[in-house]
């Protein structure tokens, strides 16, 4: 059957009235899989899903993940199965335990049936970085723009009819942002409110669980699945779980949202400003406030670089584990040392290195002040600032980039440039303060997609899901799949 | 702060074990430039040195102790399963005391 662009929902129903099995569903995906021309599989789980389906248990079958097929992004642990982070250091490495979101998604039905490509260790927000090269946006059949990343492979898989979710992660906006450029609802909830047991960290401090869907009703009912304490997490909230669809349909008078001029005049697509425009005198119609305002501009400058330097210092800590000693591609040397450092030179990327360098820089005895710590002290300005917003308003609304997918010939290789765009880079504000953040479609030029983005103060999911779904009421924008097969 | 420099660059390569090409410790010298200018942008924001550190999105304050259960175990055959040499239930690497 075609069912490029059906949703989680629409599949369970035909589970239910028996239209369609898992299996076949299963099958069809794997073979969608298998003829992929946008690069966005490190692994296709062929063997390991049609067991998991034999293995299904139909007391389950009302479980709206039972016989879902889904994938998973490279950098989540899953037993037997290969996980490389897209990193020639950890090529041949198979985890012997599973993350505790493949272990939930698991426990409702569905069906594991790739592992996606990333850029390289998640570190990189391009979609171009990961050992197996860049990863196409399934919207522009001639592959020169972008998807996005670092969670390039699980966006490029929904995009294209291969699957209806995606787990994802996002340190900086790494799935809020292939999200816009590919016309997907990408979703990271608070930090802590969904376990990130077998992740490979990148920056503890940062790093959420985060995922693609087709619309807001799917994610909404992911986060049913995925929220929860997990004692193997420490960070892990006990905070109680909600069920995140009771108030999808409210309406959202009296809501109050508010759109940050600086964000919006750096919007380089006049486009996405009209359009972005449009759906903000929509949210009004519906007697939701919406009021632009200031911040300061040389605080919301200061997100991307104080981003990069916290990010890559915990990187430089979290990656020291990767030696060649008690796994991936070990290199040879006349000692331990010599392993250690032959294998973390040959393996590690280009772009990797050099930001761990960055971290290593900022870590000296010497700079430690005027850099690290410097960095962590401006991201308690930039929580303060959005605190205060977040004290007057139930969500801020921006889109969620300056233009649509860029070419990739134009893409920088560079960490940090001396010039960028506010509205390119300033999604990770929303990791500083682990806030519930959410893009979804609100546009298209020229046969890109694009999107705003909807952001509200912690363990606030179910008003932040609920404005998020009177927007993709008022835009219409949901299900989209970029190509027929 | 320690001026920008090419044994700068290699020093913090060596502290974290990788060694870089000319071309990459070239590149990096000029990304450094970049990346400090921008800090010393940040040092001149208000208040910016009158706030703590943050380390992490928000406070969490637990007040729990877990029970003294051994509740996750792996076996050590496991836990081997993806080194590269392994031998007696040991990593095997080369000898560290020279005969």
């Amino acid at each position: 059957m075609n069912y490029l662009s059906k949703s989680i929902k629409e599949f369970h129903e035909l589970i239910l009235k028996g239209e369609v099995t898992p299996l076949e569903l299963v099958e069809s995906a794997i073979k969608l899989a298998k003829n992929d021309t946008n690069n966005a599989f490190e692994y296709i789980a062929e063997k390991e899903a049609l067991e998991q389906v034999k293995n299904l248990d139909e007391k389950n079958k009302n479980n709206l993940f039972y016989g879902i097929p889904v994938v998973i992004k490279d950098n989540f642990s899953t037993k037997d199965i290969p996980t490389t982070g897209s990193s020639n250091m950890l090529n041949g490495y198979v985890p012997i335990f599973s993350s505790e979101v493949v272990l939930r998604l698991e426990k409702e039905g569905a069906i594991i049936i790739g592992k996606t490509t990333l850029d390289e260790l998640a570190m990189g927000g391009s979609g171009t970085n990961g050992h197996k090269g860049a990863t196409y946006n399934p919207w522009d059949k001639t592959h020169t723009h972008i998807i996005g990343g670092s969670s390039c492979g699980s966006a490029a898989a929904i995009s294209a009819g291969i699957v209806p979710f995606a787990i994802g992660s996002d340190t900086g906006d790494s799935v809020r942002k292939p999200a816009s450029n590919a016309a997907l609802v990408g979703f990271k909830p608070t930090w802590g409110r969904i376990s990130r047991f077998g992740l490979f960290s990148f920056a503890t401090s940062l790093d959420h669980v985060a995922y693609f869907s087709r619309n807001v009703f799917d994610s909404a009912i992911a986060l049913n699945v995925l929220a929860g304490r997990d004692d193997k997490d420490a960070s892990s909230s006990f905070k109680e779980v909600e069920d995140y669809t009771k108030d999808l349909n409210k309406d959202i008078k009296g809501k109050r949202i508010a759109v940050i001029n600086q964000v919006l005049s750096s919007v380089k697509n006049p486009k996405i400003v009209e359009v972005f425009n449009k759906t903000v005198d929509e949210l009004r119609a519906r007697e939701a406030t919406v009021e632009y305002i200031d911040m300061d501009y040389n605080l919301l400058k200061s997100i991307l670089p104080t981003y990069i330097i916290i990010s890559s210092s915990e990187a430089t800590s979290n990656d020291a584990y990767l030696d060649g000693i008690k796994f991936g591609d070990r290199q040879e040397g006349n000692t331990f040392e010599e392993i250690m450092t032959n294998t973390r030179t040959k393996s590690f990327g280009s772009l990797i290195k050099r930001r761990l360098l960055v971290g290593s820089f900022s870590l000296l005895k010497e700079n430690t002040n005027e850099l690290f710590l410097r960095a962590q002290k401006c991201r308690r300005l930039i929580v303060n600032a959005f605190n205060e917003v977040f004290e007057k308003y139930d969500a801020i609304y921006c889109p969620a980039v300056a233009d649509v997918a860029p070419l990739i010939s134009d893409i920088s290789h560079n960490i940090l440039n001396e010039e960028f765009l506010l509205a390119d880079d300033y999604l990770a504000f929303a990791n500083m303060g682990g806030y519930p953040s959410i893009t979804l479609p609100i546009g298209f030029d020229k046969g890109l997609p694009f999107g705003a983005n909807l952001t509200s103060k912690p363990f606030s999911e179910s008003i932040l899901l609920n404005i998020a779904n009177k927007l993709e009421e008022i835009t219409g924008l949901k299900d989209l799949v970029a190509m027929e097969k | 702060m320690k001026k920008v420099t090419k044994e700068v660059i290699e020093e913090s390569a060596s502290k974290i074990m990788i060694k870089l090409s000319d071309d990459e410790v070239s590149h990096l010298v000029d990304e450094f430039e970049i990346i400090v200018h921008h800090m010393e942008k940040i040092s001149e924001l208000p208040g910016v040195d009158d706030v703590e550190p943050m380390t992490f999105p928000f406070e969490v304050y637990n007040s729990y102790l877990r029970e003294d259960d051994a509740s996750l175990s792996t076996s050590r055959d496991e836990l081997l399963k993806n080194a590269c040499e392994v031998k007696d239930g040991q990593i095997i690497l080369p000898r560290v005391i020279k005969k």
